[in-house]
C-alpha cells in the first residue's frame, strides 16, 4: 500500500494532484525541487496548464497506460514525475507516483520498469 | 514523518496564490504553444528543425513550450512566413455573456445564458419572438440561434 497526500485541489476545474509520500525518490525530488524557484515556476506551470488542458509534450508527455488510467511525465528539467492520469467522480486526478531522470540510452530499461510499476500500485489517499 | 510535514505546509497553493497573474499570462501563451506543438508533431517536426527554420534558439523554444517565456509577434511572424500559415486570432466568450461574439457580414451571433429566462420561439421564416409568460419572466427555448439580417 503506497499513501498519497492531497497537494492541489481546485473545485472549480474538478481537478486534483497527489504526490506519493510512500516513496522516497518523489519525495526527495519533490522538495528538492521546492526550494528551487526555477523549478518550482515549471512544476506549477505544468500543473496549471494540464488543470486548464493546454500542456504540451514537452511538458507532459504520455509514457504508457495500464487499467487504472494513463501515465504521463511531469517534465521539469531533466526530472522526470511518472504520474498516472484517471478521471474518477467527475474529477481529474493526477498521482504522482515515481520519479525518474530524463530518458537516456543508459536509463531507458530503468525507467520503463519504473513506469511499468505503477500498474502495480495500491493507492490509500491521505487526509490533507 | 519530516517529510510529509514539509509538504503539507500547503506550498503549492500558496504559490499559486501569489503568483496568479504570471502564471495565468504563461497560460495564455501555453494555449497557443499547444497548437504549436500539435502541429510540429503532426508534421513530425523536431523542435531543434522547428528553431533553426524560424531562426529562433532551441533553448527559447523549449522556454516557450515549458511557458517560461511568452510568445511574441515576431516569434509568430516567424513561424506563419515559413510555414505559409496563417494563425487566426478569434474572440470568443469563455463562459455564457451578454457581448456580441460575432459579426459577419450576414449575421450576428448573441451568447445568451440561459438562466435570463426569455422565451423566444422560433418561427419558420427564421424569426424569433418574445413570448412572455404569466410570471412576466421569459424562457429560452433554443440554446443557440443566429439571427439573419
Amino acid at each position: 500500500m503506497e499513501n498519497f497526500y492531497l497537494i492541489h485541489l481546485c473545485e472549480v476545474k474538478k481537478f486534483r494532484v497527489f504526490l506519493n509520500c510512500s516513496n522516497s525518490d518523489v519525495i526527495k525530488k519533490f522538495n528538492q525541487i521546492n526550494r528551487d524557484p526555477k523549478a518550482i515556476k515549471k512544476f506549477v506551470l505544468v500543473i496549471e496548464a494540464v488543470k486548464a488542458n493546454v500542456a504540451n509534450k514537452t511538458q507532459f508527455n504520455k509514457e504508457g497506460s495500464c487499467d487504472l488510467g494513463d501515465i504521463y511525465a511531469i517534465k521539469v528539467n531533466n526530472h522526470r514525475f511518472y504520474t498516472l492520469v484517471c478521471k474518477k467522480g467527475g474529477y481529474k486526478e493526477l498521482y504522482i507516483s515515481r520519479y525518474g531522470r530524463k530518458q537516456s540510452q543508459k536509463n531507458s530499461k530503468k525507467l520503463t520498469t519504473t513506469i511499468n510499476s505503477i500498474a502495480k500500485v495500491s493507492f490509500q489517499i491521505l487526509l490533507k | 514523518m519530516k517529510e510529509i510535514e514539509k509538504i503539507s505546509n500547503n506550498f503549492l497553493e500558496s504559490y499559486i496564490d501569489n503568483n496568479r497573474i504570471k502564471i495565468d499570462e504563461s497560460l495564455v501563451s501555453l494555449r497557443l504553444m499547444k497548437e504549436v506543438d500539435d502541429f510540429l508533431d503532426l508534421n513530425s517536426i523536431s523542435q531543434r528543425e522547428f528553431s533553426e527554420n524560424i531562426g529562433c534558439s532551441e533553448a527559447y523554444i523549449s522556454q516557450l513550450m515549458s511557458g517560461v517565456k511568452k510568445f511574441n509577434a515576431s516569434f509568430i511572424n516567424k513561424f506563419e512566413k515559413q510555414y505559409r500559415l496563417k494563425i487566426d486570432f478569434k474572440i470568443k466568450p469563455s463562459k455564457e455573456c451578454d457581448f456580441i461574439s460575432k459579426i459577419s457580414d450576414s449575421y450576428i451571433e448573441i451568447d445568451i445564458k440561459l438562466s435570463v429566462n426569455i422565451k423566444v420561439s422560433n418561427k419558420p421564416e427564421n424569426m424569433f419572438t418574445l413570448i412572455n409568460n404569466q410570471n412576466g419572466l421569459y424562457e429560452l427555448d433554443t440554446n443557440e440561434y443566429q439571427t439573419e439580417l
